[in-house]
């Protein structure tokens, strides 16, 4: 059964969370080519003292708060994410609609990056910031239906009991399609790997484009978090979350954690960027039939249980 | 005693937040000044253990406004958002009926002898909330989801500039034509 | 303050590189690449991304001015090199790192200037608000029929911007323009390529495409006394340009890796073979083709209308096709395969081959999105460090039809 954990588990949460950030950071500079895993070990650490210790740029009649704010954002709303996730047996937040929390803070980045884009005053970053939207407007329903399909499996929106729910049976087995949609928009909300279009080079750098410095620092640092949180998510969601053998159960959260990150980092480099406007279509006529199909079958399966 | 602060704070928030729509000079900070007046409301309903009610508040607003910013921007006549601009039509009328029904509504609340609680919560209010709206009202709910999908599919088609002659031609056996070709090539 | 020190020392050890390419300056660039790669320095993708810029070639007056509002967009630490051959890259590299390095000049630089890009200009692409017409006809800015109240038009907008004109748009409806130059510098963009476009939201409705005077120098692609497989290195660049704004760095860092080595020595057996692989890896991938497909089409026919010759016209498609023409000429000249005319084409009807790519550029990215219009450019990659197009494209006097 999954408790309540005491309030000092909070910054040791919040430690995991930036922990797996380095660890995804350092991950993606093995990955690029041509560097051994010892010299990506220092690259994380390098880029955050150059943009901590780099000056932060300004533009013409920029709108400081609204810029300000929506870099902050990004970590903020990861955080927010992690604190409803179950880690075996404890969790920060028990809440009664986990599912639903999720998805209410990662539409918080809707508003997030495109105030980002906007607050530059600059026409790169605010084409990004458009970008993202149209790509929000693409993914949001197959995250949706995604979530919705293990919380109709488990007959609950609390993640406790989709957790339990799984024991024998991990819903990744019996929702395959759900799995995938989900893994996909975990990327579309962090802006990474082929969904990296509104930050992408093919506009400069988009949202990013005015940015320097401890800003640039923040929205870097908030994509690796919801990677984080959206990996974390996926555990008690699709992977029975702390089920396994030999290990406690928190270890067992945590270790599939860090595979599911390894998976969505390790996307950025097998695939091209696919624009936005190309993957409306695909998320429209594709995505959402592909993902309602996967609903009905979880529907017959928990209609033939009862 | 912390509830009680948070309530507070949240429910200033809500409303200093919502005056700010008025105040701010720019489009784009007036309208997510809407949307955090919007997430303290949903934040106060979650202090009401209204849990699926408050966090779908949240969820639908910050999407309308993320949206409604950039419809707003589109038609407006400056782009930036830069002009100093205020958001007032007929500012004595409007001031009037704003400030008098949140007068009226505020008396309302403090006013009205609210009676005393019979019976307890629920256990899962949500599941509560999902039997109230669905349960007995399952065929209402049946009829007005196709009416209100037919009335979006239709006022887009009503509103799109081109058709599937303009895209397929003639006789339906071009490939589409479109300003900027979707994914799959249809 | 110790620390401060520390941390900038720490961090010069990976700065990120912005190369600032000036026609004729393409072996300085591939020096700076191949040396960057090595050292493992990332590459930025703009000023405000970068630490270090590399101005590769000798710029003109007006390259000049465009380099120093690139470095006004610099943010501190920052540091500055010319690089004018390959030779002196490593030696510059070293510089760039010490000027990093050396924190009280770095104290004095930040000092002495207003906060970075306090000019408005996003470096990347200087955009020039004064550029926006102010000669709007009263009856234009009609605010009761656009329902946003009493908006006062004689306030001072903030930062001394003007207003934006309006025009129609695609859609039938009446929607602001905003003037945009891209170019002269851009990463991955033509060096020297000035694309002057008219906005609005970011689909392009204007476009103006001219070369800003270049160096002296002849296209050292096409330098008949260079390397031999500098045709095969000439289109995996075009290529790995494509690649990078496409947002497949692996594979783009796969391809200028293969172009380096092409270059260092064409005859190496196992070249041809890898570059048939990236071909089939590029041609394989799903994702570039849904990203670049439909996009910029360009018949074989009407490329020969328009005076194209050479891949982009062989090609006979769109930006995905022509990216797998790079890629298969390339191969093709590996294996001995002598190709006519420049790696760009050849000289149709007094036009270079790269004028009339110029030239072509504005038919293909009127109605693109912004990024689509980049790809589009970048996919037929003219070379402006040709002597005669620098010559005869002249900036057209006042691009005023916007």
């Amino acid at each position: 059964m999954v408790e309540q954990a005491p309030a000092w588990a909070a910054p040791l949460a919040l430690g995991l969370l930036l922990a797996l950030c380095v660890a995804a950071a350092t991950f993606d500079a093995a990955l690029a080519a041509g560097r051994g895993l010892a010299g990506a070990l220092r690259v994380p650490w390098q880029e955050a003292a150059r943009l901590v210790v780099q000056q932060r740029r300004t533009t013409v009649a920029n709108d400081p708060l609204l810029w300000r704010t929506g870099g902050v954002s990004l970590l903020v709303v990861a955080a927010l994410m992690v604190a409803v996730v179950p880690w075996g047996d404890w969790t920060l937040l028990d809440s009664a609609v986990g599912v639903v929390w999720f998805n209410a803070m990662d539409v918080l980045l809707w508003a997030a990056v495109w105030i980002t884009g906007w607050g530059a005053n600059s026409a790169w970053p605010l084409v990004g910031a458009h970008r993202f939207l149209a790509q929000a407007l693409s993914y949001e329903l197959l995250l949706m239906f995604a979530l919705i399909s293990p919380a109709l499996g488990a007959g609950s929106l609390r993640l406790a009991d989709v957790q339990a729910e799984q024991a024998g049976l991990w819903f990744v087995v019996t929702m395959p399609v759900a799995f995938v949609v989900f893994c996909v928009c975990v990327l579309a909300f962090s802006l990474w790997g082929p969904f990296a279009a509104p930050i992408g080079a093919d506009l400069g750098g988009g949202v990013l484009a005015e940015s320097s410095g401890v800003d640039r620092l923040l929205v870097l640092l908030g994509r690796y978090a919801l990677l984080v949180a959206g990996a974390a998510f996926a555990v008690p969601l699709f992977l029975g979350g702390g089920e396994g053998p030999l290990l406690p159960a928190v270890l067992w959260s945590v270790v599939k954690t860090v595979l599911v990150l390894g998976l969505l980092v390790a996307c950025r480099r097998r695939f091209a960027l696919l624009r936005p406007e190309r993957f409306a279509e695909l998320a429209w006529v594709v995505g959402i039939p592909l993902v309602l199909l996967q609903i009905l079958v979880v529907s017959l399966l928990v209609l033939g249980r009862s | 005693m912390v509830v009680d602060a948070l309530f507070w704070l949240l429910a200033l928030t809500a409303v200093a937040s919502g005056f700010a729509v008025f105040r701010v000079s720019s489009m784009a900070r007036a309208t997510f000044a809407l949307a955090v007046s919007f997430v303290a409301v949903g934040a106060v309903m979650l202090l009401l253990d209204l849990d699926y009610l408050g966090l779908i508040t949240v969820l639908m607003m910050v999407m309308e406004m993320s949206i409604m910013a950039v419809f707003m921007i589109m038609y407006m006549m400056n782009p930036g958002g830069l002009m100093p601009m205020s958001m007032y039509h007929n500012k004595a009328g409007a001031m009037t009926v704003a400030v008098g029904s949140f007068v009226v509504l505020a008396a309302g609340a403090l006013l009205v002898p609210w009676p005393e609680r019979e019976g307890v919560a629920p256990a899962d209010i949500t599941l509560q909330l999902g039997e109230g709206i669905m349960g007995s009202k399952m065929l209402v709910m049946l009829t007005i989801s196709p009416v209100l999908f037919a009335t979006i599919v239709g006022s887009l088609v009503l509103a799109a500039p081109r058709g599937r002659y303009d895209r397929f031609g003639d006789d339906l056996d071009q490939p589409a034509s479109d300003p900027v070709p979707g994914g799959l090539g249809r | 303050m110790a620390l401060t020190e520390r941390l900038v020392r720490f961090a010069a050890g990976r700065p990120h590189l912005l190369l600032v390419e000036c026609p004729g300056g393409t072996p300085a660039r591939l020096a700076a690449e191949r040396h960057a790669r090595a050292r493992g320095w990332p590459r930025a993708d703009g000023p405000a991304d970068a630490d270090v810029l590399a101005v590769c070639g000798a710029p003109s007056t007006e390259l000049a001015a465009a380099v120093e509002l690139t470095w006004d967009a610099v943010a501190g630490p920052r540091s500055r090199i010319s690089l004018r051959g390959g030779e002196d890259v490593p030696d510059a590299l070293e510089r760039a790192v010490a000027a990093l390095r050396d924190v009280p000049a770095q104290r004095l630089d930040a000092a002495g200037r207003t906060p970075p890009d306090a000019g408005g200009d996003t470096g990347a692409a200087e955009m020039d608000h004064g550029d926006m017409n102010m000669d709007d006809p009263p009856g234009d800015m009609d605010h009761a029929e656009m329902g946003h109240g009493d908006m006062d038009m004689d306030m001072d907008l903030p930062g001394g911007l003007a207003m934006a004109d309006r025009a129609p748009d695609r859609d039938g409806l009446r929607l602001d323009i905003l003037h945009l130059q891209l170019g002269p510098f851009l990463p991955a963009w033509p060096a020297g390529l000035v694309v002057d476009v008219t906005l609005q939201g970011d689909v392009v409705q204007e476009a103006y495409a001219y070369g800003w005077a270049a160096s002296t120098a002849s296209s050292w692609w096409d330098d008949a006394a260079g390397p031999p497989g500098r045709r095969a290195a000439a289109h995996l660049d075009s290529a790995a340009r494509l690649l990078q704004l496409a947002g497949w760095s692996a594979a783009a860092y796969t391809a200028r890796t293969l172009r380096d080595s092409v270059l260092d020595d064409a005859s190496t057996p196992g070249t041809a073979a890898q570059v048939a692989r990236l071909g089939a890896k590029v041609r394989r991938s799903r994702s570039l083709r849904w990203g670049l497909r439909d996009l910029g089409a360009l018949p074989a026919e009407r490329a020969v209308q328009l005076g194209i010759s050479g891949p982009a016209q062989r090609a006979d498609g769109d930006v995905h096709d022509r990216l797998l023409q790079w890629l298969t000429e390339a191969w093709a000249a590996l294996n001995g395969a002598a190709g006519r005319g420049g790696t760009r084409g050849e000289q149709v009807g007094g036009r270079t081959a790269s004028q009339a790519l110029i030239a072509a550029i504005p038919r293909l990215v009127i109605g693109q999105e912004l990024a689509g219009a980049r790809l589009i450019i970048a996919s037929l990659d003219p070379d402006l460090a040709d002597r005669d197009v620098a010559d005869t494209i002249a900036k057209p006097a006042v691009a005023q039809h916007g």
